[in-house]
């Protein structure tokens, strides 16, 4: 037997249309190839004094 | 393969020519990515939208640029409900790739549908209206509006989830049951739904898989049912009717030929009947009545008839005399304008029996005044006539002469004329009436000599035949007098 409670904490509420555009612009969209690349070029450049600090 | 950082072009190997870029980590995200999509679209086709949302904002995280992955996500999102998810998938996806067309005829289709889209809307804000009154402990009106949601968006997949929540809440399983079973119609792996199903029937070895074969089957057999309604509906309007139609239709033409004769015909018989005899004893009643309610009897009519036409009568005798009195008024005008033969002709006529003293009087003035020497015009008018040939204005001159004449003196004269006229216009008779009038009458008239002999001629059957002849004679006859 299950709690209501915690099943109903499962439940959010549906995004409506006029909340779909502030939706849009506030998602971040990188995807994992983006950050693997920030990454990438982050370890190929040399490390500075304040890195090491 | 084209390089992501400056779009070089190239066939083989893992480093850019153009740039020098080392894109095996691109390739590789690239695949995954695919790799996810296709595993969405396979659970996509299987019906387990869950899975494929999991595998597709999967793909889409991996490789934003995967737009085939991102519409197919918008789709199923669109299948399950959640319409504006689907919105957001399709508008990023319509920005990201501006080539690819699918989102925006996916944007284009339901903005045409704009009325469907606003009840999608309605049914999402009335799911979170439900969540807000279970949080409230108000599963009853949380139920309505979930009912209210799906009646909206009949494929809104959390809905029916949470009203089987919502039923399960008030210990009514069986309520439950069909919203979860319609949950994994919708979505055939519905982890939610499974596990309610587990929680209304705990007993029961029925695997979520098999319960799904189940449904496909009888969905098969409905289909296959409906395409077969379809055909025979399709036959009927092409006319092709089968036996049995034809065998019931003839049955129930019957039936209800059986059900007129039987029910219908006799009330209206005696309906008719009923109304033959009302009449009749209205007939009588008119036919026997005596005025006495306050209608008119045929005598009261007759007699009233009867004195409307008196009435009409003493109207147009009084209309006739007016016009009596006006004409004698008229006449006595004319009179007092030197008009005599035209005030005499206009009163000849007039019956003075029923006029008052003033206006016989008027009339004596004028009838004296007038008519002898009207006459005399009148004569000299008419002798014109028959001598120029023209009879018939002659004959009218000379008769209206002889009606104003008063000096007897001349009047054989004028009969005289009429008889030469008449002769004139081949009225034999008429001619030797006037003759034998002027001789047995007027035999000292100064025409009466003429009228022997013109009677004569006519009698021995050589009248004057010829009107100048006659003319010429006449003239030298009236000349010797």
């Amino acid at each position: 037997m299950f709690s209501f409670k915690d099943e109903l904490k499962k439940y959010e509420p549906a995004m409506l249309i006029e909340d779909m555009e502030d939706s849009i612009y506030s998602e971040d969209f990188r995807d994992m190839f983006e950050l693997m690349q920030y990454i990438a070029n982050n370890k190929s450049k040399p490390r500075t004094s304040r890195d090491k600090e | 393969m084209k390089c992501p950082v400056c779009s070089y072009i190239f066939k083989s190997g893992n480093v850019c020519p153009g740039c020098g870029t080392d894109i095996v980590l691109y390739n590789k995200t690239r695949n995954i990515s695919d790799k996810l999509y296709n595993s969405g679209l396979k659970c996509a086709e299987e019906r387990d939208l869950t899975g494929a949302i999991e595998y597709l904002s999967r793909s889409v995280m991996v490789n934003k640029f995967n737009t085939k992955a991102r519409n197919l996500l918008g789709l199923v999102y669109f299948e399950k409900g959640l319409v504006a998810n689907a919105l957001r998938e399709w508008v990023v996806s319509s920005n990201l790739d501006k080539k690819d067309k699918t989102a925006s005829e996916y944007l284009e289709k339901l903005q045409k549908n704009a009325r469907e889209l606003e009840k999608m809307n309605d049914a999402i804000r009335l799911y979170n209206l439900a969540i807000q009154y279970m949080n409230q402990h108000s599963e009853d009106l949380a139920l309505i509006q979930l009912k209210k949601a799906v009646s909206y968006n009949p494929k809104f997949v959390d809905a029916y989830n949470l009203a089987a929540l919502c039923n399960m809440a008030n210990g009514n399983n069986t309520a439950a049951e069909p919203f979860v079973k319609r949950v994994l119609y919708l979505d055939k792996k519905n982890p939610t739904a499974l596990r309610y199903l587990q929680e209304i029937t705990p007993g029961s070895k029925v695997t979520p898989a098999a319960d799904l074969n189940t449904k496909t089957e009888d969905t098969v057999d409905e289909i296959k049912a409906r395409r077969k309604r379809r055909m025979s509906y399709k036959n009927l309007e092409k006319g092709i009717i089968g036996k049995p139609e034809i065998i019931s239709f003839a049955g129930g033409v019957i039936c209800t030929a059986a059900v007129l004769f039987a029910l219908v015909f006799p009330t209206m018989l005696e309906n008719k009947s009923k109304e033959i005899y009302d009449l009749k004893t209205t007939l009588e009643n008119y036919q026997s009545y005596n005025g006495a309610d306050g209608t008119v009897s045929y005598d009261e009519l007759v007699s009233e008839n009867a004195d409307l036409k008196s009435e009409v009568d003493k109207y147009k005798n009084a209309v006739a005399l007016q016009t009596k009195i006006g004409n004698i008024n008229k006449a006595y005008a004319l009179l007092a304008n030197g008009k005599n033969k035209e005030a005499a002709l206009l009163i000849k006529d007039i019956d003075i029996s029923d006029l008052s003293d003033e206006d016989i009087a008027i009339y004596d003035t004028v009838r004296e005044s007038t008519f002898a020497s009207a006459a005399e015009d009148l004569f000299s008018e008419g002798k014109m006539y028959y001598l120029a040939g023209n009879y018939e204005n002659a004959k009218t001159t000379l008769n209206e002469c002889l009606d104003l004449i008063t000096d007897e003196s001349y009047t054989g004269e004028v009969l005289y004329y009429l008889g030469k006229t008449s002769e004139g216009l081949g009225e034999t008779a008429t001619a030797i009436s006037y003759y034998e009038k002027v001789l047995s009458d007027y035999p000292n008239s100064a025409q009466a000599v003429n009228a022997q002999n013109s009677l004569d001629n006519l009698r021995s059957g050589t009248g004057t035949q010829d009107p100048s002849k006659t003319s010429s004679q006449t003239s030298n006859e009236d000349n010797q007098q």
